[in-house]
């Protein structure tokens, strides 16, 4: 089931306020989230993913497009009571506790008092926050801030979950903690819309990605098909000769890194072997050799640059 | 049930930024303030005195007491207060990173301003009630002339606070400044529909010029217009027959075009 669908979304800002020059934050863009998937959203600043997100939400309105969520459109307001969100630099009323924050947004999500005090119980103990439930949230650290936003955006018992930056400001630690409680609840049937700037996370525990370039999808893929193996073979040797690295780099075109690191480009494994022959002839011991992969973190490098 | 959600963070906000306790902290200081001035003897005095003069009866001279309590000053002291007490509420709700959790819950945007609104001036309503409610018991208690129909200030009260709080309300949608709104609003209060109120009285003494006089006239007409409200206030509560409902009919008409313009550009901005 097609959890989300978007066709053609666009959205135009002005400029400036009562300007006619506009701003196209999101051109024609397409995509579709499966059910019980983690789908992240990736994209230089200013890309549109966090507009992507708010049109998703009803935040801000879009241009042209059409959106379906829980395939209904997205003027009928019911699709909110299945979907939780934490935004980027949430803002909570300063002067409540931690457990009145989830009441307060656990009532406007339609739950009664009795679901929200059982909820809240459950979401602040598996956050590790019972102790500070009644602390004010003004003395919260940024991390525990962002505890106390998750257990908010999971107190509906939400079928899709949308998370702008959700391990920001969390120490290591937590961040493995945060991952653990998203597996979790994709183990649950939850579908979990991502937007994090840490590549490495992503990686870690998105099913796919969609990446956004200045209000256009540029990329869209599971994240082991983008981040396939590479053509590039890192090899660690002995110490090797001035001559032997004029070699190297002239009749094999390698990147030397350092006296005993090179890298090495090829598709063609009979060359790669002509590489180990020469290495061989010349008495340079191979330590390793280590087909490299493509990060995401590399490739959405290269993809953006190329691009810009 | 998102009505009582919304009442309890109002309740929450003014409680929790001490702004409902400096509200009754003055007016307790008014209470006290007031009750330190009436104290048997000077009630006696007065009753005394009527007596003599004869022509007016003592349950008339403390009507006009508690109306006389109603003047333009105190008028000014309750209204300005209650308008700082509300400027930062939809201000506060605004600010980036709220607003977003709060749209993406499942009501409506015209809920959301009609619910603070409601919320508001239901607070705004027990201001006034304790307000109102402990002088006229005092008085009462005082002087054993239980006049009722003071009590009805706090309806009329209250709605001159409801008009008044639609035009905070939307400024503060649109500008996201308490500081602006609250000028705004404290301007529109004084000087600019109390002069309007005064325009035959005073305005036209100095102004001959009909275009000028045409203007205030047509201004008069689009505004709200919480003095005239307040003279009715006055007439009910020493039972003078209100000649015309006008003002509270086109005041409540400002209300509601201030409301509807509110929701409408509510629920067309992008947050």
């Amino acid at each position: 089931m097609k959890i989300i669908t978007t066709k053609n979304l666009s959205k135009e800002y002005s400029s400036k306020s009562f300007s006619k020059e506009k701003i196209l934050a999101l051109n024609n863009f397409s995509f579709e989230v499966e059910s019980g998937e983690i789908f992240g959203i990736l994209g230089p600043n200013g890309a549109g993913k966090t507009t992507l997100i708010k049109i998703l939400l009803g935040i801000t309105h879009r241009t042209n497009g059409d959106i379906k969520i829980f395939e209904k459109e997205i003027s009928d307001e019911s699709y909110k009571m299945k979907i939780g969100y934490l935004p980027e630099n949430h803002k909570f009323p300063n002067y409540l506790t931690g457990e009145q924050v989830l009441y307060f947004f656990g009532k406007l999500s339609g739950l009664t008092g009795t679901e929200v005090k059982k909820r809240a119980d459950e979401y602040l103990g598996l956050m590790d926050m019972q102790k500070w439930r009644k602390t004010k949230i003004k003395k919260y650290s940024k991390g525990m801030m962002q505890r106390l936003g998750l257990a908010q955006s999971l107190l509906n018992n939400p079928e899709l979950v949308f998370l702008d930056e959700p391990t920001d400001g969390v120490d290591p630690i937590g961040r493995k903690e945060i991952r653990d409680i998203l597996n979790n609840l994709k183990s649950q049937g939850k579908t979990i819309f991502l937007n994090s700037h840490l590549l490495s996370e992503v990686e870690l525990i998105c099913d796919r990605v969609a990446i956004l370039n200045k209000g256009s999808l540029v990329k869209e893929g599971k994240v082991g098909e983008i981040t396939s193996a590479s053509n590039n073979y890192k090899f660690i040797t002995s110490e090797i000769s001035e001559k032997n690295i004029n070699d190297l780099l002239i009749n094999f075109k390698a990147v030397i890194h350092s006296r005993n690191e090179f890298v090495y480009n090829t598709i063609n494994i009979e060359d790669l072997n002509k590489l180990i022959d020469f290495l061989r002839e010349n008495k340079i011991l191979i330590h390793s050799v280590n087909r490299e992969k493509d990060t995401l973190e590399n490739m959405f490098i290269n993809l953006i640059e190329s691009q810009n | 049930m998102i009505f009582l959600t919304l009442l309890y963070s109002t309740f929450k906000e003014a409680f929790e930024k001490k702004i409902v306790l400096t509200i009754f902290l003055l007016i307790t200081a008014v209470i006290l303030l007031f009750l330190s001035f009436i104290n048997l003897d000077s009630i006696e005095g007065l009753k005394e005195m009527l007596m003599m003069s004869g022509d007016e009866s003592f349950r008339d001279a403390i009507v006009k007491f508690e109306t006389n309590l109603i003047n333009q000053f105190s008028f000014m002291v309750v209204f300005s207060l209650l308008l700082i007490m509300s400027a930062s509420f939809i201000p506060s709700i605004l600010e980036k990173g709220n607003i977003d959790l709060l749209l993406s819950k499942p009501l409506s945007r015209r809920k959301i301003v009609l619910g603070k609104f409601i919320s508001v001036v239901f607070l705004a309503f027990i201001i006034i009630s304790l307000l109102v409610s402990v002088i006229w018991f005092i008085i009462s208690i005082k002087t054993n002339v239980w006049h009722f129909p003071f009590l009805s200030a706090i309806l009329w009260f209250t709605f001159i606070f409801a008009v008044m709080y639609s035009f905070e309300l939307f400024i503060g949608l649109v500008s996201q400044s308490t500081i602006l709104s609250l000028l705004l609003t404290l301007f529109l209060l004084f000087p600019v529909t109390a002069l309007l109120s005064a325009r035959e009285t005073i305005v036209f003494s100095f102004v001959k010029n009909d275009t000028i006089k045409f203007i205030f006239n047509f201004v008069f007409y689009l505004f709200p217009k919480p003095w005239d409200v307040r003279e009715s206030c006055i007439n009910m509560i020493e039972g003078v027959a209100i000649q015309s409902w006008w003002h509270m009919i086109s005041s409540g008409i400002f209300m509601l075009v201030m409301l509807s313009v509110s929701v409408y550009y509510f629920s067309k901005k992008d947050y």
